[in-house]
């Protein structure tokens, strides 16, 4: 038994989860005794250990495999959600420098919890096994409870704050009880193994058990990736939360349960009928549904951060279109979305974040005449919000079209043609902030200053959907080879 | 070297655009030197296509690079006939368009480097032979009309800016579906995923029931930005609220991509869908013709007049596809050229008036002839193109396609009853000349009214200054060198057309 446990430690699998854990420690001590004197030092701990678990990741690719008696695997599906992690980690620091510090006083307290919920994702979408899951979830979201009330002083924040502990906490109770009741079905909480342990079950009624207890898994992570019907808690939460916060929520936490229902859901059902062609349906029924309300909700919102809360659920609509394909090239399709997802999606933020440093404001309003006062920040707000449209040359287009072609490719016909139709609604409202920006003259002309640091995650965000747009190829690529490989364990 | 040819007409604008974002904010000349040189490069380049065109050869400076490999997408760029004919169209349009456009002042820098960005797109699409490529380049196309108006509109530009944008998107969304049903179909029965329009023409046949479910909607999709009735009124509110070049460009060569549009993609993989629907989309072409012509009779803005008469005119476009005939497709191509031209003329000598006269309402007008007689001239040239005199661009193109439609029925294609619907297409012809004749003669002839003589812009009015007049002037000598001497061009589109749609639809070129 204990040779076994340490033949089976491949320590070098997750020494970028021990680096980020040690990094999330030491960011939360250094902070508690130095974080007056110099506040640089935490954000630059956070960056470092985010980039030095990306470098050991990418130096590393033979530590894949599975460890801890089948209960952590590390494959090239973590490998690129690990990267996606990381990449919103570091721009999560970038945007909150200054931010943060400027609007919460003490600050080092954030970037320790950034880098803990950071981990806490990575070990989530490793878990191939019921309780692993279960601690990693719980992991992230209390980081993530304390994230989003982080102003505690301030009214607003503390409400989202406690309304994302309280729904949180119901739906983190539904996926235990989901699992308890496939544990008890199945008689193992191994991903892979449950399928066969459900027909080798004595008890009569274990199947129903079983797929019950899915629904329940599935709903719990239907509330991490905020689609329809448990979407309703995203609107409160990332209007309240701290921006960095709401960006950090809005593309980590969402890529995090798309990383699990790939892992759960792809990597065990592959080869039940019944079970599968019921997901399919739901699942179809579902990425309908979050794409209509996702996007005919945003239409009239008039606070920016409400309006992306909106734009967020439906683009979680579009990605279910890749997972209700259980394809291959579905899975792919939502891979390569994510990773342009965290560009677009960082740099409109980031802009929030500058124009709420200079005029505190988050209202639309405060966008008018933007293009003046920065064409630099004006531009990156064009590029992202036409992205996140699915206008080419961007990544968003190739984005899209890949999710539709998934779709089409098992013959979703009516689904796809919501999501299509639905873009050309997203495009409306992205039409109407960058109306403000670049039409409307604002009665603000002052001039605003970018940061160095917001400046850098600005170029990132730019720089990525731009890249990923004209060479999609160098995603396109990977995210394939890794369809093969998950669709591959099963069969 | 020659292969470039093509990648270089695309890349030419879009550097040029970003030289002239980096330029300094004081910088006056730059950017309208900068952008009217790169639209003469590309006219250059345009012609040497044409020059160096090889009728025999389907694919001329045929270019095929992998792009995302994984998914099957090329940057394939090549061109045929029909290409040529439209890339001289769009580089002789953005060139007069620059010219035009000379005296813009506020925001001038992203004002022409988004003209270029569009014209990269619009050429791109010309020339693209690869589906997905075409898709990129045809939306790259779409989106900078919204600033273009939103920004330097007149009147109501936010509403049409939003209104035009909608609509084309709706459009193109209508578009994503035939195509990448067309990708995943082919990829099930070839087992290869690929974009390609050369592959997918040559190894896989969309079946009967998919081509009739899919080309309504191609047809549809390319004809919101071709201005097909009933979704054309995006069209003469956007036309009336964009600046000079703006309209030139799109009327003259964006809403153009619509039958081109349908040609390459409807026709080419969809053509038993087009057997079953021709018929019904030709009558939504009378509507067109008809409607547009007598919407242009009760018009009193000149841009108006010109945006209902672009609607009535490009019916001809789509009646001709609809012919699903030798000349009637060769005459709605050659019309996409022919009106192109005819209505960028239009569309600029509206801009000067304008920019004088600070009014486009015709009642507010009169007598101009005696004051600006080189601007009467070329309106009284473009009306007459217009309402299809001989020996101009506009008479070959009615020629061709109503021949088209009367020989419809006769070779069995698609429905005897194309003859009357041509017939009733003729009292266009008649309705064109009234508001063509209306207009020329409340703008230009008898005495100047009340409204023109206190207008404080009447004493300073000048006639065109050199530059204007070299724009006007290139327009009118492709408008005759079009009408006069068809043939150059009829061959060159007949050429393309002859290697593309007409073996698929069963047809051989004249």
């Amino acid at each position: 038994m204990s040779n076994e446990l340490i033949s089976s430690l491949h320590h070098i699998v997750v020494t970028p989860e021990f680096i980020l854990l040690l990094a999330g420690i030491i960011v939360l001590i250094v902070d508690a005794f130095d974080g007056d004197r110099r506040p640089w030092l935490a954000p630059c701990l956070s960056l470092i250990a985010f980039l030095l678990a990306a470098l050991l990741m990418i130096g590393f690719p033979e530590s894949h495999g599975r460890i801890f008696f089948q209960a952590y695997t590390h494959d090239t599906l973590a490998d690129i959600m690990n990267v996606l992690f990381l990449a919103s980690g570091v721009m999560t620091v970038l945007s909150g420098w200054n931010y943060i510090s400027r609007w919460a006083g003490e600050s080092g307290t954030f970037y320790g919890l950034v880098v803990l919920a950071v981990m806490g994702m990575m070990l989530m979408v490793s878990a191939s096994e019921l309780l692993t899951l279960f601690v990693a979830v719980e992991t992230t979201t209390i980081a993530l409870y304390i994230l989003s009330g982080y102003f505690k002083r301030e009214k607003w924040s503390a409400e989202a704050g406690i309304k994302f502990v309280i729904l949180g906490t119901v739906f983190s109770v539904i996926l235990l009880f989901g699992m308890v009741l496939v544990y008890g079905a199945t008689g193992t909480t191994v991903f892979t193994e449950m399928v066969s342990g459900a027909a080798k079950s004595p008890f009569p009624g274990s199947q129903i058990v079983f797929f019950g207890g899915m629904i329940l898994i599935l709903a719990g992570l239907i509330f991490k990736i905020t689609a329809v019907p448990f979407h309703f808690w995203a609107p409160d939460a990332y209007t309240g939360a701290p921006t960095p916060v709401t960006a950090f929520l809005s593309v980590a936490s969402k890529a995090s349960g798309f990383g699990v229902l790939i892992r759960l859901f792809y990597g065990s059902f592959n080869e039940v009928p019944g079970l599968q062609s019921f997901l399919i349906v739901l699942l179809v029924a579902l990425a309908g549904a979050t794409m209509i309300v996702g996007n005919l909700m945003a239409i009239p919102q008039k606070n920016i951060k409400r309006l992306l809360a909106y734009s967020s659920i439906a683009q979680a609509g579009y990605m279910m279109i890749g997972l209700s394909a259980f394809s291959e090239i579905g899975m792919s399709s939502i891979l390569f979305y994510l990773a342009q997802y965290v560009f677009a999606t960082f740099g409109i933020f980031v802009v929030c974040i500058i124009v709420y440093n200079h005029d505190q404001s988050d209202d639309l309003t405060a966008y008018e005449g933007l293009s003046k006062r920065s064409p630099f920040v004006a531009l990156v707000l064009l590029v992202c919000l036409l992205s996140l449209a699915g206008i080419p040359p961007l990544a968003g287009f190739i984005g899209k079209v890949y999710l539709f072609t998934a779709g089409l490719d098992k013959g979703h016909y009516l689904l796809v043609t919501i999501g299509i139709l639905t873009s050309v609604v997203s495009v409306y409202y992205y039409l109407l902030i960058l109306k403000r920006a670049y039409i409307e003259k604002g009665h603000r002309q002052d001039v605003l200053t970018v940061p160095h640091a917001e400046r850098l995650a600005l170029w990132i965000a730019m720089a990525g959907v731009i890249l990923l747009g004209l060479l999609p190829g160098l995603v396109v690529d990977r995210v394939q080879m890794t369809g093969e490989f998950i669709l591959g364990l099963i069969k | 070297m020659e292969n470039y040819l093509l990648s270089a007409i695309v890349l030419i604008p879009i550097i040029a655009a970003i030289l002239i974002m980096l330029m300094p904010e004081k910088e006056v000349l730059g950017p309208r030197v900068m952008a009217t040189s790169a639209a003469l490069l590309t006219v250059a380049l345009s012609v040497v296509a044409y020059v160096l065109y090889d009728p025999s050869n389907a694919r001329n400076y045929e270019v095929n690079i992998p792009w995302i490999e994984g998914l099957g997408m090329q940057y394939h760029v090549a061109a045929d006939g029909v290409s040529v004919a439209m890339l001289l169209l769009t580089s002789i349009t953005i060139f007069t368009g620059c010219l035009i456009s000379w005296e813009i002042k506020e925001r001038h820098k992203e004002f022409f480097a988004l003209l270029l960005i569009l014209v990269a797109g619009v050429f791109g699409v010309f020339i693209a032979f690869d589906l997905f490529l075409f898709l990129v380049f045809y939306e790259l196309a779409v989106l900078p009309m919204y600033l273009l108006i939103g920004i330097w509109g007149t009147g109501r530009r936010e509403y049409s800016a939003m209104k035009l944008t909608l609509y084309l998107m709706l459009g193109s969304a209508l578009l994503i579906l035939p195509i990448f049903g067309l990708y995943v179909q082919a990829h099930a029965a070839t087992g290869v995923w690929s974009m390609d329009y050369d592959f997918l023409s040559s190894n896989f046949r969309l079946d009967e029931h998919w081509q009739s479910i899919f080309f309504p909607m191609v047809f549809i999709g390319f004809g919101t930005i071709g201005g097909l009735w009933p979704v054309h009124t995006w069209s003469p509110d956007g036309h009336a609220s964009a600046p000079s070049a703006v309209s030139m460009l799109h009327a003259g060569v964006l809403m153009k991509l619509g039958g081109y549009g349908i040609i390459r993609i409807g026709l080419q993989f969809m053509p038993d869908g087009a057997q079953d629907w021709a018929f019904f989309f030709a009558c939504l072409t009378v509507v067109n013709i008809v409607y547009g012509s007598l919407s242009a009779m009760r018009q009193t803005d000149m841009k108006y007049i010109i945006a209902y008469s672009s609607v009535s005119h490009l019916g001809l476009v789509t009646l001709g596809i609809c012919t699903l005939s030798v000349a009637g497709i060769n005459g709605a191509v050659y019309q996409m050229f022919a009106h192109g031209i005819m209505t960028a003329l239009l569309f600029a000598l509206v801009g000067v008036v304008y920019g004088r006269l600070h009014t486009r309402d015709i009642r507010e007008m009169g007598g101009l002839a005696k004051i600006i007689p080189f601007t009467a001239t070329a309106f009284v040239f473009a009306g007459m193109t217009g309402l299809g005199l001989p020996g101009l661009s506009g008479f070959v193109s009615e020629v061709l396609v109503l021949t088209g439609a009367f020989s419809a029925g006769v070779i069995g294609m698609p429905s005897p009853l194309l003859k009357y619907v041509a017939l009733i297409c003729l009292t266009g012809v008649v309705f064109t000349a009234i508001y063509v004749l209306r207009a020329m003669q409340k703008m230009f002839f008898g005495e100047p009214t009340e409204a023109l003589i206190t207008s404080k812009y009447y004493i300073t009015l000048r006639d065109t200054d050199i530059r204007e007049k070299l724009a006007l002037g290139v327009l009118m000598a492709v408008i005759v060198l079009a009408g006069a001497y068809p043939a150059w061009l009829v061959n060159l589109i007949n050429s393309g057309l002859a290697h593309g749609v007409f073996p698929v639809l069963g047809l051989s070129g004249f």
